[in-house]
């Protein structure tokens, strides 16, 4: 365990010395690379406690992370055109400003996680992967042919969003702001592991028959956990798209949810910088590999195989020397 | 007049063509250990998962201090009070043996939607579960995993477990299945200490303790009951000698 923390230490530390090396030596590409490690770190973290602490395979988390994206498209595309949302009988203004566009990030992919998970969550194994997969690609398939909000083309949004206080446009200002976004998640969701949910939690995954003879039903503490999982991921999304100032229906794709699943698994499964680590690889690959070869993806295939195969504990379980569960 | 816990009342069960359980009627009054057996395949646990709510009933009920429990799930059944242990145990086996006890407290007190307190600096939560650890003489073992232990101490925490719930009324699977002859014997004075809290549907293959232990005896064959009595009644009874007791005892 001593070993995992300060292997947690020099991740974080060292993707800080990276980015203040970039601030001085004014080289704004790799902080907003770097700000894309943590927001895809973000969207981890939130798979994380689905897929590693109750094992819940979830291969439709792109679903909250689009949602989580057009949350903000659709509150700043009224701001900037000045133009409320009607909503029946409900006038919603919309907004440029990130704490609101957050919330309401939150609120709706919570919201249709809790109505995913409670159809969803009467299912397990192989059949709770595709019909998780299944609500995103409806929800991947609504978006492209839904015109109101730019249908295949997407959304653009002029000037990202702002933060009261700061400038978001600075590079070094947005990313410190995601990654104090990150680091609070982070925060939460290791208390949260450690906290009696997280113990039902933990059980319900090992053995749900026992935690019901205990008279708490597993179903229960995993929609919650299933609601939560998905909120992160929806604010990951939100801040993605504020990364961006773009969002489009390819938040949505499938192949999106394999990636969040991917930082998940690479980087180590229920791991507390799991998602970190794996996001960070995720980027270094893609970028430095992308540079050399147009195959990166084979390579960093040939490298989830064998993190797999030989380290099923992920990055930091492999460096950390100990499985936690398998 | 003795209270009835719980009673079962005309509970039938087919599996296709097999009746697994055909018209049982039985029930456990207050302060009893009443005792089930039959051979292998007479319908035991299909039985002992009708009632903890495992498998629905095709026909017949299922009643627990007064209320049908037919529509009632497992997990509010346990909530109202049916304890239970399993047949082969099952436990949290990457949990320690306190954290095991701790997730039963919590189930106890039905406060499981905490999300920030860490659990292991929950007093309450701690103080129970090393108090039933004691009960059960698993002290000294509280930070040992579960797939560390032996066969008896997870026998041992599984009741734990169940006590821990303050249930009204346990159903024991085979709670002396492999623990030795110096396990049975502590198991058997325990459940003879407990029955005055809390009455006891015992499944059990080990006759020398449903003897010693049952206040009544239900023997089931081929899905019936074929006799309810005392311990002397079944021992003297030669439909149950045919049916059971002469495959087995001398």
């Amino acid at each position: 365990m001593r070993r995992e923390f300060w292997i947690n230490t020099v991740l974080i530390g060292g993707l800080l010395g990276v980015v203040v090396l970039a601030w001085l030596l004014d080289e704004p590409f790799i902080i907003t690379l770097s700000t894309k490690v943590v927001i895809f770190a973000l969207a981890g973290v939130g798979l994380n406690l689905a897929l590693g602490h109750g094992g819940l395979v979830s291969f439709g988390h792109a679903a909250f992370f689009g949602l989580g994206g057009y949350a903000m498209g659709i509150l700043a595309s009224h701001a900037q055109s000045f133009e409320p949302l009607q909503l029946g009988p409900l006038v919603i203004e919309g907004s440029k400003s990130m704490p609101v566009i957050w919330l309401a990030a939150l609120a709706v992919s919570a919201l249709a996680a809790l109505l995913i998970g409670s159809l969803s969550l009467r299912t397990s194994g192989v059949y709770f992967i595709m019909i998780t997969l299944a609500f995103a690609q409806m929800i991947y398939y609504f978006a492209i042919s839904w015109p109101a909000y730019g249908g295949e083309d997407g959304l653009l949004i002029y000037v990202r969003n702002g933060f009261p206080g700061l400038n978001t446009l600075d590079p070094i200002q947005f990313f410190l702001l995601c990654a104090a976004v990150l680091g609070v998640c982070l925060f939460l969701v290791d208390r949260l592991v450690k906290s009696r949910f997280g113990m039902a939690l933990e059980a319900a995954r090992q053995n749900p028959q026992r935690v019901t003879s205990l008279g708490i039903d597993p179903y229960k503490v995993r929609l919650v956990a299933f609601v939560l999982s998905a909120a992160i991921t929806g604010l990951a999304g939100a801040i993605y798209a504020d990364l961006n100032r773009f969002v489009s229906p390819a938040m949505l794709s499938w192949q999106v949810s394999g990636e969040i699943m991917v930082f998940v698994i690479l980087g180590g499964v229920a791991r507390f910088a799991g998602p970190l680590a794996g996001a960070a690889l995720f980027i270094v690959l893609e970028h430095f590999l992308g540079g050399l070869t147009d195959f990166w993806q084979f390579w960093l295939g040939l490298l989830l195989l064998l993190v797999i195969l030989f380290a099923r504990g992920g990055i930091i379980g492999f460096l950390a020397g100990e499985r936690r569960h398998g | 007049m003795v209270e009835t816990v719980l009673s079962l009342q005309g509970l039938s069960k087919n599996f296709g063509a097999l009746a697994a359980n055909n018209e049982v009627n039985l029930d456990l009054k207050q302060g009893e250990i009443h005792a089930l057996i039959g051979p292998n395949g007479a319908g035991k646990s299909t039985l002992i998962k009708q009632i903890a709510g495992e498998i629905t009933p095709d026909a017949g009920a299922v009643y627990f201090a007064g209320q049908n429990l037919n529509a009632v799930r497992s997990v509010k059944r346990v909530r109202a009070g049916l304890g239970r242990t399993f047949q082969v145990s099952s436990l949290i086996t990457e949990f320690t043996v306190e954290q095991n006890l701790m997730l039963a407290v919590m189930g106890a007190q039905q406060r499981t939607f905490r999300f920030f307190k860490r659990f292991t600096q929950d007093a309450t939560l701690r103080q129970q579960a090393q108090h039933h650890l004691e009960q059960l003489g698993l002290q000294g073992r509280s930070d040992v995993r579960v797939s560390q232990l032996s066969h008896g101490e997870r026998r041992q925490l599984e009741m734990a477990m169940a006590l821990a719930l303050k249930p009204k009324a346990l159903l024991l699977d085979e709670p002396m299945a492999g623990i030795g002859p110096g396990g049975t014997k502590e198991m058997t004075d325990l459940l003879a200490r407990l029955k005055a809290q809390v009455p006891i549907l015992l499944v059990e293959h080990d006759m020398a303790a449903v003897f010693a232990l049952a206040d009544r005896i239900s023997v089931l064959v081929y899905g019936r009951i074929i006799l309810t009595g005392t311990a002397e009644e079944i021992r003297n009874s030669p439909q149950v000698q045919q049916a059971y007791l002469g495959e087995e005892a001398p």
